[in-house]
Parts: C-alpha cells; structure tokens; sequence
C-alpha cells in the first residue's frame, strides 16, 4: 500500500533537475526566455506536489513511504515542505534581484542562466537528502548540495567570491569525508547483524546497543564532526562568513537558510540515534554548541559588514538546533526542530532584507555607510526590525517560543550551565541585531561618506512581498505557535520512532 | 598467482605511489603518481575480488578505472597546464616534508595496526590480510590530511583531497567487501564532480590572483 506513493518523492528529486535541463536545452536551441519564470514553474509545481504529501502525513499517516531506499515519514514531510517552500520565496525574490544585477553587468547572460539552473539542481539535491533512507546515500546528496551551490557563491568571479568559493567546497568537502569515515565504521559495526540492511537509516537504532562502544564513540564523533562543518558551527566555521557575505544575497538567503540546516537534518538523522544509549555524546554536542554560540554571537558583534554579521549570528543559531537535536529527548529535537523551521524564516527575512537594501544603495553593505534609511525604505526597514526582534527572542515573535522550548529541554538534562549560556547569547544577538537596525534605518546618516545624497527608493513589489510575507509568517508563528504543534509533533515521533523500534 | 601476500604488497606499494604523488613538485608528474597509486587501488579491488570470492567487486573496480584511473588524472594533468609547470613552494622544505612523510607513514600504519581491536568493528577486519589493508587505507587518509596541511598550491591541495577520499573507499572495501556497488558508483562519481569544481575554481583564482598559492587568498581576511 504503501508503495503508492512512490512516484512523489522520484518528482521531488528529479523534477527540479529535469526543470534545469529544460532551461539549458532552451538555451542551446536559443529560444530562451524568461528562464526566471521557468524555474519558478517548476519550483510551484514542486511546492504543490509537497504540500498534499505533508498534510497526510500530519492528518494521521505516519509514515508514507518506504521503499527503494527513499523513506517519507513526518521530518521528511516538515523538510520537504521548507525546502520547496523557501527556494520558492527565494526564487520570487530573485527575478528582480538578478534582473538588476545583469542590467549592471554584474553577471553575463550565461551565468545569469546558471543561476537557476544550479538553484533548480540544488532543490533536487535538498529534496534527496530529506526524503533518503541510505546512510551513504544521505552522504552523496549532502555533497551533491554543497557542489551545487558552489558555483553560486563564487558567482561573481571577483577575487573575495573565488576565494570563498574555494574556501567553501575545499573545507565542507574534507569535513564530509570525516562524517563519510564516520559513516563506513559505523556500517561496517552494524553489517554483521542487519546485513545489506544496515544501510538504512531507519534500522539502525534497532542494534544500537549491539554495536562496539569505541566503534560506535569513534563513528558518531566524526558524523558530528563533518555535519558540524556542513552546519559551521565553530571551530569549523571557517567557510561560512566567506560564502555568506559573498555570495549574491538571495543564495545567502538560500544558504544560511537551508544547506546549513542540512547538517543539523543528518545529525537528527544518524547521531541522534546513539544519544540515549551513550550519554557522553550529549554533553559533547552541549559543549561544542554553546562553545559554538558564544564565539558566532561575539564575533557577530564586531562585523562591520551587515552580511558578514548575519552570517556569524548564523553560526550562533544552529547551534541552538544542533543543542537541541544533540540532547536525544522529545522536548530536545522538539525544540531543535521548530528552531530550526524558525531560524530559516528569520535568516531569510533578514538576509532578503539586506539584499533590499543592497538593491536600493548599489551595492553599499557596511554598516558604517549607511543610515537614515528607514524613511525611503519603510517596507524593509519594518521587515528587518521584525526579524532582528524574533531572532533575539523577543516575545511576540517566533524566536521566543522556540528558543523557550530549548532553554525548558537544555534545563530538563540538568545542563544548567548551557541555559546560561544560550539565554547570554540571546540577549547579545538582539542587542547586536536591533543596533545595526537602528545604525542603517534610523541613526543620522554621515555626509560625507556612504549613501547621503543618492536617490533611494523601496524595493519593486514583487520583493517586498516575500519580505512582508515571510516577516508575517514570523509573526503569526509567535502569535500562535499551536499552529506549528502538529507538523513538529510528527516530526519529532518519527525521530524517536526509529531508536524506539530496538526497544 | 593472486594471494594474501600479494595484497600486502599492494598496500604498500600504494603507500609509495601516494608518497610520489604527495611529494612530486612537478604537477603532471604528480597527477601520473596518481595515476598509479589509482591504478593500484583497482588492482587491490581486483585481487580483494578473488580472494573473497565476491563478483560484485569487479563492477566497483571498473567504475574506479574510469573515474580514478582515467576521469580524474584527465582533469588533473589538463588543469595543470593553466598553471605553472611547478606547485606553489610548500611550507615545509623538501627535506623535512620527506623525514614527516616518513615518520608519518611508520608511526600511522605501525599505530593503526597494533591498535585494530580498538577501532575494527568486526573479528574477520583485525585478522591479515585485511588488518594491513587497513592500517594502509587509515595511512593513505592521513596522507591526505598531511598534504591539506602543509601544501599551498591549489592543484596540489586537490590531490590531497582526492587522497583522502581514496583512502576512505579503501576503509569501506576493506570492511565491507559485500557492498553493493551502485553505492559505490554514487561516491565515486561524487569525488570525480569535487575534483572538477575545485580545479574549475583553481584555474579561475590562477587567472585573476595570477598565483596559485592559496596562503595568497587573503582578501576577506579581517
């Protein structure tokens, strides 16, 4: 029965794909037209093919599909609808973004071609990695993402984009090849009980106990080693300032909203696992998350580039979702997961609204030579204010009740010392956060430098409404965030099905 | 004839040619160690394919003669001749990096191989000839964390990584010969599409750096 459905995670994968051969196969018979709306087609076509799947699996199916090695149960469903989702919004906002862009002869005509075509294969990859029931299989999508995205970051081809590009894929790749490592002990433990079964991620959790414990130590500290690198969390954060701040804004949007969250995805999916049995690797994950926070949010804090330091506060927040994930209780990977769903919404905003303002100025993202922006740009201005207050943790956003969440799960394992830690953290991102709002939007602008004196006007509308609809989407989480109960609810029993199923 | 001892001797031979392959300053000259350190990580495949008895290995050598042996050398060499015949100067001298190489290969395998009851999870991996292929393969990944380390060159760095991934798939035959190779397509052709992105990016920061020295990409240094 189940076997019915196998044909919507195949759409999920390849349809994107499929979508990116379109626009080159168009392209090379030079009847190329709006490839923007192409992509966004296929991306509307993905995202109504999601939403169905999920709301059946929220209305009490839960588990759709298990066949083939592909595997759909409630956290596949709550990723998939993100994913297809977010590259959606993201890709609306694009259109006029990149538009612009190729009007200033930033991009070419070709590489404004790849822009999509890379997205479109990225979606695929996302989708892959989400709806995997194959350990290996997890690791190639995952590097399949990273390659994708690749080439976005260095899209520009200036000295700081190639530099993080390289910086990205050479670290990422090695940090991968550890969790690869980590990946092929643990099989190689697991295969003489379940046999070719061993692969699967779902079976796992049933011999856990009968694994080796140095195997099992040794293998999940090298799987959280490479997926904290895929997540940057410090001290593999190296790549993630770089890619973030130069890449072109809407795949900053795309990267700190979703390739990062990837990691987290994996380690929920594998590391997670093995928390009950050993629980050492609780307070190793605690460790290198609060670790991990601490030094993102203080780095963030002295950035002058508005990218730069979003993306540091990025480094801050997965490590909420990896504290939360790593802790192996249901209040844990309840809280870790509607942060994470959170964290997505909040970064995109803020990046998105960072894109505005560096559509509006030309290009200006420093801190320094900006200001008094918030009377030409109210829309943006209002956006990134929400979304500075619901990444802070402030009550009538969306931050607050998932970061409540994690600080009531943290204190449920008596790590008290990590409540401190995360809630110090909180207060140091709203500070960092609210000030560089007020510096760019309200502050007196200085003028004799920056971008006093140049005409600036909102954005066109088809941008603005993503920002508004995601900054509505923030609010309305914080407001009601029963909501959202069900989706993590299912999400959260299908991660503890799986170890649950060794009894 | 194909037997246990020979497979040993593969493993070190391997060692040799990663060695070569690490060391060699000229950059096509290294791309041919490669070559042939990929060469002999088929034959492994092949001889491990016999003894166990296992025919799905022969499908998993073919795909890594095309991809290992062929694909990768291919983008390899053809990348190299954008740049500079010779790598960027490496941080450590030629000496040194030679007595580390030693050192390393002595301490790592000679390690790994008294120590396999802590990490093999299984009675038939601690046992020869696995053990040794083993310890090799663990060698063959720190070679190429060794190369990530101390080389600056950015072609150099990818046959670091390339190294690393080698040893790793060896880490997996060595423990799981009953793998099914469509698995083992899926790795192998990832490594093929990481080697051309990193020397896609390499010849394009050769272009506009005008130097292949990745201690030179400072450029979002606070």
């Amino acid at each position: 029965m189940t076997t019915d459905h196998s044909w919507i995670p195949l759409i999920l994968i390849i349809g994107p794909v499929f979508g990116a051969i379109v626009i080159e196969l168009l392209a090379a018979a030079k009847k190329i037209r709006a490839v923007e709306n192409i992509a966004i087609g296929f991306l509307c076509l993905q995202f109504a093919i999601s939403l169905p799947f999920s709301i059946r699996i929220w209305s009490g199916t839960p588990l759709l599909l298990e066949a083939y090695a592909l595997r759909i149960d409630g956290l596949s469903a709550l990723m998939g609808l993100l994913i297809n989702m977010m590259v959606l919004l993201i890709l609306i906002y694009s259109k006029r973004y990149m538009q612009r862009e190729q009007e200033h002869g930033l991009v070419s005509i070709k590489r404004y071609r790849l822009y999509y075509t890379l997205i479109l294969i990225f979606t695929g990859s996302m989708n892959w990695t989400v709806t995997t029931n194959h350990l290996i299989h997890l690791y190639v999508a995952m590097e399949a993402s990273t390659l994708a995205t690749a080439l976005l970051v260095a899209f520009y081809r200036k000295k700081a984009s190639l530099e993080a590009g390289y910086k990205y894929v050479l670290l990422v790749v090695v940090g991968m090849t550890f969790s690869l490592l980590g990946m092929v002990l643990i099989f190689a433990a697991v295969y003489p009980h379940l046999g070719a079964d061993g692969l699967l991620l779902s079976r796992i959790g049933e011999v856990v106990k009968l694994i080796p414990r140095n195997i099992a130590l040794f293998g999940v500290a090298f799987m959280t080693c490479g997926f904290a690198c895929k997540a940057g969390l410090v001290p593999f954060h190296a790549w993630l300032p770089d890619a973030h701040s130069e890449a072109p804004s809407p795949v900053s949007a795309l990267l700190s909203g979703l390739i990062i969250k990837l990691g987290a995805y994996a380690l929920t999916r594998t590391v997670t696992i093995f928390a009950p049995t050993y629980h050492g690797i609780v307070i190793f994950i605690a460790l290198l998350a609060s670790a991990s926070m601490l030094i993102g949010i203080m780095m963030a804090l002295v950035q002058d580039d508005l990218k730069r330091m979003l993306a540091y506060s990025s480094v801050s927040q997965i490590s909420y979702v990896f504290e939360g994930l790593g802790l192996g209780t249901y209040l844990g990977i309840y809280g870790g997961l509607f942060h994470l769903v959170n964290h997505t919404l909040i970064k995109a905003l803020l990046f998105l609204s960072v894109g505005a303002i560096m559509y509006a100025t030309g290009g200006v993202r420093r801190i320094s030579q900006l200001g008094g922006l918030g009377k030409k740009m109210p829309v943006t201005a209002f956006c990134f204010l929400a979304g500075a207050l619901a990444i802070g943790g402030l009550p009538p956003f969306n931050g607050f009740v998932s970061k409540f969440t994690l600080f009531m799960a943290i204190g449920e394992q008596h790590l008290y010392w990590a409540v401190a830690i995360s809630i110090l953290t909180g207060l140091m991102t709203l500070a960092c956060l609210v000030r560089a709002g007020y510096l760019v939007f309200w502050a007196k602008p200085s003028q004799d430098k920056g971008v006093a004196g140049t005409p600036i006007r909102e954005v066109p509308a088809s941008m603005y409404a993503v920002l508004l609809l995601l900054a509505a989407l923030c609010l309305v989480i914080g407001l009601f965030p029963n909501l959202l109960y069900p989706i993590l609810d299912n999400a959260t029993r299908a991660v503890l099905a799986i170890w649950s199923a060794g009894g | 004839m194909i037997n246990e001892q020979m497979l040993v001797t593969l493993t070190m031979a391997i060692l040799i040619t990663s060695v070569a392959a690490v060391e060699i300053r000229n950059l096509r000259l290294a791309a041919h160690a490669y070559l042939l350190h990929s060469l002999l990580l088929c034959a492994i495949i092949v001889s491990y394919a016999y003894i166990t008895g296992n025919e799905s290995l022969y499908l998993w050598a073919i795909t890594c003669v095309l991809t290992k042996v062929i694909i990768i050398p291919w983008l390899l060499i053809r990348y190299s001749k954008m740049v500079p015949q010779n790598e960027y100067r490496p941080i450590v001298g030629f000496v040194m990096s030679v007595l580390a190489l030693t050192v390393i290969l002595i301490v790592f395998y000679k390690v790994f191989q008294t120590s396999i009851t802590l990490w093999a999870p299984t009675e038939e991996a601690q046992r020869a000839p696995v053990r040794n292929l083993l310890a090799g393969s663990v060698t063959v990944f720190v070679l190429g964390i060794w190369t990530l380390l101390s080389r600056r060159d950015v072609i150099k760095t990818v046959i670091g990584v390339a190294l690393m991934e080698n040893g790793v798939h060896l880490i997996l035959l060595a423990l799981v010969p009953q793998l099914k190779e469509t698995t083992m397509i899926g790795i192998v052709t990832n490594v093929v599409a990481v080697v051309f992105i990193l020397l896609y990016l390499s010849a394009d920061i050769y272009r506009i750096f005008g130097t292949t020295d990745s201690a030179r990409l400072s450029e979002l240094k606070r």
